[in-house]
């Protein structure tokens, strides 16, 4: 058994990093926390020899830190014990991963860690973009003038990953032995100017062009285009919506089915009485709920990775910076926007990225109102019952329902971008547009499977516990009349200027655990028969209040419970995931307050004008 | 001739001479490439005022405008 050894990657962003530490690592990996803040890296053992840690940090440009992440993930390099107890308190190697392309650039940041004082090995990476662009770089010559092992990796086949795994086990687990670890911060020894004279003498020295090639299309001439650049987005954008949305729907309802098969089953299988009915209504259903979302979530999580490991994605925030930029964001936001169409989960967590505490804070605080997936059933059957019979303008209606969310996002970024978040941090927005490349598809699904877990993880718990909480809360003191029912008739008060009764306010409140269960509490409430959409729209629209003729359903009170839905934040996963990603209960109790009375607000109004 | 980055025309090259602005915000253009010295071309400029990508040491990097304005290149007369 062979010494512990602590090896930390780092490197600029986009440099094949996390490709690297794929082949490594294999299925080991973990994610690890970097202690006093939400940025993760991950954890794992070298597949050859368990007893290699290997740490794959967030990309960092510089040793001088610019953003929190980076100065994060600069703390975890001098203390990689602070994020796991298998690591020693000094890296045995810091492993730098440079792109080829982009040698000059990066080559300072080797400068500086050498310059830190750790033991450095470099990779230069993307050897198939440095072939194809016809140079070559002379990695005896460099490792020389360095005085640092250089290895060449070709991302796209694995090339050259053999070499490093034997460079790898072979090198000696110095840090704990030595007095003389590397203290930061980091003070530069010279000027950016320096370092950049001093790489470019080794470049010139050590890179050559081979071949003079042919100028390949440059795809930003079009992607990039004032003119063309927005007509793709929009297509790449189109594609992408329609695939989270039809793709998914047979693996949903594949979930669906299932859970339904396996309740069933339990139920004719068990002992009846609460055991059973526990673990099935409660248990199962509130897992089933959940798990009926997961689909769409990968699929979301898919396309994004698809989009950002091609490079599509920065040009994407290019495009979208100017809009976003009037209402006080920046394109950053562009990826946490987008994903909260699909989930507020995952798109609070990516808005990690935003450098700025004020732009991340304001994303955070409008992800909510992007009309994520939980709402479409229950948007589905209010335009039904709005639009009777009219499937292609209910199409339109529901289109305009998401412009109208977006609108409304936009309306309360600028307002509460005036009241709130008034720290004055530079807004600034820069980005560095990686080079076209064809995305490697193991990495892509890793990466896709290892987002979908943390995912699961996040959200699974919460929305299940709630739903169990609520079907308890239906069953009793006894069935004919549940805590919910009384809890629902206690809210007649607010609930009439919505123009609904009790029996919606239950559905409501049952939607507090995962949205969609509005419909599913609708069907039980006013006990229609069939699950099917049609029988259930034919039911409501002729529900009338209890002892009275007046409809339930009409135009104001379909509107008013629209906008409601629109706003309200209902989603308890969310809110816990808002306390995560804010710091604190302070702005989630905020958010949730202030949509929850907005949405009344306009839902009442509707409800009164209409 | 010296004159903002911002103004440099589509066919034209220019040459980074300085950067105003705060410490931060030049040592943060400097890594990205604008050292002074470096050749920096123009790529494209997004519409409605949207930011303008550069290549500069063999980089593409997108700025805002007004970025774009605090960055000083020589260009042949």
């Amino acid at each position: 058994m062979s010494q512990a050894r602590t090896v930390v990657l780092l490197g600029h962003p986009n440099t094949g990093k996390s490709s690297l530490f794929n082949h490594l690592t294999g299925l080991s990996a973990q994610v690890v926390n970097y202690p006093g803040s939400t940025v993760e890296g991950k954890l794992g053992q070298l597949k050859q020899d368990a007893s290699i840690h290997i740490l794959d940090t967030p990309g960092v440009v510089s040793l001088v830190p610019r953003t929190r992440d980076e100065s994060v993930a600069i703390e975890s390099l001098y203390s990689p014990d602070a994020c796991s107890d298998e690591l020693a308190s000094s890296p045995d190697l810091v492993m730098v991963v440079v792109d080829g392309t982009q040698l000059k650039r990066h080559l300072v940041l080797v400068r500086q860690i050498q310059q830190a004082g750790f033991p450095v090995a470099m990779v230069v990476s993307m050897s198939d973009v440095l072939k194809r662009q016809g140079d070559s770089i002379n990695c005896a010559n460099l490792s020389k003038t360095l005085d640092v092992p250089v290895f060449i990796l070709n991302n796209r086949e694995g090339d050259g990953v053999t070499c490093i795994v034997d460079y790898l086990q072979s090198i000696p687990a110095i840090a704990a032995m030595s007095v003389d670890q590397p203290q930061g911060p980091f003070e530069p020894h010279e000027s950016i100017e320096s370092s950049f004279a001093w790489a470019n003498d080794i470049v010139a020295a050590c890179v050559s062009q081979e071949t003079v090639q042919k100028a390949s299309f440059d795809w930003d001439r079009i992607l990039l285009n004032p003119l063309g650049g927005p007509l793709v987005f929009l297509g790449v954008m189109s594609v992408f919506f329609w695939s989270i949305f039809a793709l998914a729907t047979p693996f949903i309802d594949a979930v669906d089915t299932g859970f339904v098969a396996l309740i069933e089953l339990l139920k004719t299988v068990l002992p009846s009485g609460w055991g059973a009915r526990f673990l099935t209504e409660g248990v199962l259903a509130g897992i089933g709920a959940f798990m009926v979302f997961v689909p769409q979530i990968a699929l979301l999580f898919l396309g994004l990775t698809v989009m950002e490991s091609s490079g599509y994605l920065a040009r994407g925030a290019v495009l979208v910076d100017r809009p976003l930029s009037a209402i006080g964001l920046s394109g950053r936001c562009f990826v946490p926007l987008l994903s909260g169409c699909a989930c507020s989960i995952p798109a609070m967590m990516a808005a990690r990225t935003i450098p700025g505490y004020r732009q991340r804070m304001l994303t955070l605080f409008v992800i909510p109102l992007m009309t994520c997936t939980a709402r479409l059933p229950v948007y589905g059957l209010l335009l039904a019952l709005l639009i009777p019979g009219n499937p292609v303008t209910q199409g339109m209606a529901m289109t305009g329902v998401y412009l109208l969310s977006m609108v409304l996002a936009s309306l309360v970024a600028a307002v509460a971008g005036r009241f709130f978040f008034l720290e004055k941090t530079p807004d600034y927005f820069h980005i560095e547009l990686p080079s076209w490349r064809r995305p490697l598809i193991g990495n892509i699904l890793k990466t896709t499977q290892d987002q979908t877990v943390r995912f699961i993880k996040n959200a699974g718990p919460i929305i299940t516990l709630v739903s169990i909480v609520l079907w308890f809360g239906s069953v009793w003191p006894s069935e004919e009349a549940p805590l919910v029912h009384l809890f629902g008739q206690w809210l007649t008060p607010l609930l009439e200027p919505m123009g609904v009764d009790w029996r919606v306010g239950v559905a409501l409140i049952a939607a507090f655990a995962a949205r969609e269960v509005f419909v599913s509490a609708l069907v039980v409430i006013f006990a229609v028969g069939d699950e099917s959409l049609s029988s259930l729209v034919t039911h409501l629209s002729s529900a009338t209040f209890e002892g009275s003729s007046q409809l339930i359903f009409t135009p104001g009170s379909i509107v008013g419970l629209l906008l409601f839905f629109m706003v309200a934040l209902q989603c308890m996963s969310t809110v816990a995931v808002a306390k995560k990603e804010m710091g604190g209960w302070q702005w989630p109790m905020v958010m949730t307050g202030g949509y929850l009375i907005l949405a009344y607000s306009l839902a009442v109004v509707a409800n009164t004008i209409l | 001739m010296v004159k903002p980055l911002l103004t440099l025309e589509k066919a034209g090259q220019g040459t980074v001479v300085a950067i105003d602005g705060d410490a931060s915000f030049s040592e943060r253009l400097k890594e990205m490439g604008f050292i002074p010295g470096s050749p920096v071309s123009l790529l494209s400029k997004m519409a409605f005022g949207g930011p303008i990508s550069f290549k500069v040491q063999n980089t593409k990097v997108a700025l805002r405008r007004d970025d774009a304005a605090r960055v000083m290149v020589s260009v042949p007369a």
